[in-house]
């Protein structure tokens, strides 16, 4: 078992991989934002809660849809974090397979990142349908009513660049036969 | 059995809805088909969350689901027109109006992609506090209310409260952490989930809101079964099975308004209920906002309000 | 084909692929997607690929989550977790096994701000870890401590497992996690006992600490104030009204991000915090999500109903019962992730046991122990994968091997509880 991340060294450069690398560091950096962004949101929701509460209501900052900023603002917290995660951050069980050789195992690692592509591929053409249905009926959120087909049609456009960059892992796999580092 | 309907739903197994509404909805059909069609249910949102219901039925996930309109918002809007106050006097009363407008065809254009098979309404939602009464609504200014659904919300907020919404499950632990300083809620809810153990203090506004369910079924399940067994599920629906659901929630309401009499705790009924000067306007305003809204929307609300107010004068 | 036999195939196939270097969140996601689609039909199958992601991601109850974890990271930036630990240490001074009887008496006092049981592992396992290993400690042996210790954490409250247990069956979730300290606090000296055993039966696992005056293990305590501030805020704060437990979580990262920043953590390292939160958040969030899919699939397989089915046909006497749903929460706990088996096995089995003439609470206590054994028991045990995200040079193996006597001693606990289960009752 491990948690797969690897320092072989890094070969020729293969341009659009290297590419989505950039952008799915970008992506990272918008994904801490966000985790910073929940922790805010639901600190200040409270104090302005107490000082509500404290004030007898002399002082009101109170604000609706807290918990609907966390909830999706966690999604895109994990969504933008996933393109770069989706090599790294995977829980294997290596207890029966250590010994398999390299290229063996290399094979084996590509063909589980084609899986998350066609996983996420899938992902992004059915939030895409489910954002057209979305859109068809006007459904929003509860509190902010934000329209959740916005909402849907974000979500797809980074599940498919998820897609893409599993994809473009996939290939360099099979055709370098190592892990970038 | 031939065919296996997967029925789900929000409410526990020990929920007096599941006991004795969808069961014996089940029951009723496995007896019917002769035991060619087998309900299984999934309870207490085992194969979809609560607000997931209905889009359950629509992706056929679930063959059956019994679903909140309110849960999902903006998605069932003229629907919602019977949460507005002042329509219903119980909850059978509500579900023979609800399903009347659905009969109608005013609603049912919010329902294209899946099969109704009833519609119904819980009883009159009261306001359920720690010890305070709400006389009238000054007295809510400042408190925390969990509420249901965003029209709720909006009828609350009209009168001074500050809605938090939440499942009705999480309402207890939210009192409990005096999060929230009260729930609007149904007599059925409070004693469902056990809010009568911590608020003591009950108002009932008459007609102050309600919330609509329906049971729904997908297209393609049913178009699947052979036209004999599609009589058996189509004999199942409409306004009897809206009637038994509307007389359940009543007599559970009956039950919790009666759990908390023992429990010696205070009532306030306000005089006039929706009607007493002290709230007419508020809840007039609230009602007015929401129908404005919808119809600058381009929705049909006045007249699927206009019809509810005479299927009001005409439902018993 | 019955669907409880397409869906232990299917298990079979999860298993097989996991066996087979398959990532776990793959494994659970594809193999969901493809018994649902041979169960039930593919097309509703592939509306699972949206309502998966959605429902996890977007479940305000999750939230606590990457919270929790980064409350634990900011505490090691503050050196929080670190002079906790360190603490106890001295407090257990020159005894061999020392450090593990730290670790364990650390994780329990982290429980009692952290909902979770991974945050738990995650959050003492970063500190204790490196300092056990750096003293010479077995790999196996304080890797095992860590996992085992990180479960203490959903006994004693705050506690999601006895929240949902609470809300699954209707009860009253204070109710429940009062009924939850006792037993929590048993889990803790039992484990300490297991130590104790552990070291006597095997010297070389662990080496004596320093040994420390009486001055000293007094000194040592005050590790436990800024963790005390921590605790006394949340608790303080839950139950005084000010925030919920799952608010609780952000309020306190953010609160112990300040102290960070006034002991000394700065910029570069707040940005390494929030790096490594994502890290593990991530790793989590793509098993939830595949646990979501997995669960749609499991839920119409009715494997759980159909074994539970069983049981209920042989007819036998009431303990009987009781251990052959314990013993079906051991299996399933295998392979299963603890949350998810409480969702799906308890509406079904509670009934019966309920029927069986048990008290509801109790058997709560009984089911949250049980299901979170499934946390560090092999192939799939979260906690296990936590440690090993945390040291990822120590083989599973090794992890899963350091756990086992602990595995026993929850096996002894859960006993004792039968035996006597007024220990349940005594602080309701
Ligand atoms: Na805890
Ligand atoms: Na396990």
């Amino acid at each position: 078992m491990q948690v797969s991340s690897t320092t072989e060294p890094a070969r020729k450069a293969f341009f659009l991989l290297d590419l989505t690398d950039r952008i799915a560091k970008a992506m990272r950096i918008g994904s801490g934002v966000l985790l910073v962004f929940i922790m805010t949101v639901t600190l200040v929701d409270v104090i302005a809660r107490t000082i509500f509460a404290a004030t007898n209501g002399g002082i009101d900052v109170t604000f609706t849809g807290a918990v609907e900023l966390v909830s999706y603002g966690m999604m895109a917290m994990v969504l933008l974090a996933f393109p770069y995660g989706v090599d790294k951050g995977q829980v294997i069980v290596d207890l029966f397979t250590d010994n398999l050789r390299r290229r063996t195992k290399m094979i084996l690692e590509a063909v589980y990142m084609f899986g998350f592509a066609a996983l996420s591929s899938g992902m992004t053409v059915r939030f895409f349908e489910v954002a057209g249905r979305m859109r068809r009926s006007g459904e929003s959120s509860q509190d902010l009513l934000i329209p959740l087909h916005i909402v849907y049609s974000l979500a797809s456009c980074a599940l498919a660049f998820l897609a893409l960059r599993c994809t473009l892992l996939a290939i360099d796999y099979l055709v370098s036969g190592a892990k970038r580092p | 059995a031939d065919y296996t309907l997967r029925f789900s739903h929000q409410w526990p197994p020990v929920a007096g809805m599941q006991k004795d509404l969808f069961q014996v909805w089940a029951d009723t059909i496995a007896k019917e088909s002769d035991g060619r069609i087998e309900v299984e249910m999934y309870p207490s949102a085992t194969l979809a969350a609560p607000p997931a219901q209905y889009e359950a039925v629509e992706d056929g996930i679930a063959d059956v689901a019994a679903a909140i309109q309110g849960y999902t918002a903006n998605r069932f809007p003229l629907t919602q027109v019977v949460e507005l106050p002042g329509l219903i006097k119980n909850a059978a009363h509500g579900s023979c109006i609800i399903q009347s407008l659905y009969d109608e065809g005013l609603i049912s254009g919010e329902y294209k992609g899946t099969r109704p098979l009833f519609l119904f309404t819980h009883g009159q939602g009261l306001l359920h506090t720690g010890d305070k009464l709400i006389a009238t609504p000054d007295d809510l200014t400042g408190l925390r209310i969990r509420r249901p659904t965003s029209v709720v919300a909006n009828i609350l907020e009209a009168a001074g409260a500050q809605p938090l919404g939440m499942p009705a499950p999480e309402s207890y632990q939210a009192m409990q952490l005096e999060v929230i300083d009260g729930v609007a809620l149904p007599w059925e809810g409070a004693l469902a989930f056990r809010l009568n153990e911590l608020a003591k203090a009950h108002t009932s506004v008459g007609d102050l809101y309600t919330l609509s369910f329906l049971v729904t079924m997908n297209e393609d399940s049913f178009e699947d079964l052979p036209e004999d067994l599609q009589d058996v599920i189509t004999k199942n629906s409409g306004m009897a099975w809206s009637e038994k659901a509307g007389n359940l929630f009543d007599a559970l309401d009956a039950k919790g308004l009666k759990q908390a009499q023992d429990a010696g705790h205070t009532f306030l009924t306000v005089e006039g209920g929706v009607d007493n000067p002290a709230w007419k306007p508020v809840l007039d305003k609230a009602t007015e906002t929401y129908l404005a809204d919808l119809e600058s929307r381009g929705l049909p609300a006045r007249k699927v309000y206009a019809r509810a107010k005479e299927l009001a004068a005409t439902c018993k | 084909m019955s669907a409880p036999l397409i869906g232990l195939i299917c298990v079979a196939v999860m298993l097989l692929l996991i066996a087979f270097r398959c990532p776990i969140s793959l494994a659970m996601s594809a193999v969901g997607f493809v018994g649902f689609g041979f169960i039930v039909a593919f097309k509703p199958a592939f509306a699972l690929l949206e309502k998966g992601p959605f429902e996890t991601l977007t479940a305000y109850g999750f939230s606590p989550v990457p919270m929790f974890i980064l409350l634990g990271v900011f505490a090691s930036k503050a050196r929080m977790s670190a002079e906790l630990f360190n603490g106890a240490k001295t407090f257990f001074g020159g005894w061999r096994g020392g450090m593990g009887l730290a670790a364990v008496t650390s994780c329990g006092v982290f429980s009692a701000i952290s909902g979770s049981s991974l945050a738990t592992a995650a959050s003492m396992a970063r500190v204790a870890l490196p300092e056990m290993k750096k003293n010479g400690y077995a790999p196996s042996f304080a890797a095992g401590t860590l996992a085992a210790g990180g479960t203490l954490g959903i006994m004693i409250p705050p506690s999601i497992a006895l929240l949902l247990y609470a809300l699954i069956t209707e009860h009253s979730v204070g109710q429940m996690f009062m009924a939850g300290i006792i037993p929590g606090l048993l889990g803790l000296v039992l484990y300490c006992a297991t130590i104790a055993a552990i070291v006597f039966f095997k010297p070389d696992v662990a080496k004596p600490g320093q040994p420390t005056t009486i001055m000293e293990k007094i000194i040592g305590l005050k590790g436990l104030l800024p963790f005390a501030a921590i605790f006394a805020f949340i608790i303080g704060g839950i139950y005084g009204g000010f925030f919920t437990p799952t608010e609780a979580a952000a309020v306190g990262a953010f609160f112990t991000m300040i102290l960070a920043f006034v002991r000394g953590m700065t910029g570069t390292q707040f940005i390494e915090a929030i790096g490594e939160t994502l890290t593990l958040s991530i790793m989590i969030f793509f098993m939830l999500v595949g646990a979501e899919i997995f669960g749609y699939f499991l839920s119409v397989s009715r494997i759980s109903h159909s074994l539970v089915e069983l049981v209920a046909q042989l007819d036998m006497p009431p303990y009987a019962v009781l251990f052959c749903v314990l013993a079906l929460y051991v299996v399933l706990g295998c392979v299963m992730d603890s949350i998810a088996m409480l969702l799906l096995t308890v509406p079904v089995v509670y009934p019966i046991v309920i029927a069986a003439g048990f008290d509801p609470v109790w058997f709560g206590i009984l089911t949250v122990i049980t299901v979170e054994l499934g946390l560090i028991t092999p192939p799939v045990g979260m906690n296990a994968f936590v440690i090993k995200s945390v040291a990822p040079d120590i083989p599973i193996g090794q992890i899963f091997r350091g756990v086992m006597p602990f595995v026993i001693s929850d096996i002894v606990r859960l006993a004792v509880l039968i035996a006597f289960p007024s220990l349940v009752y005594a602080l309701l």
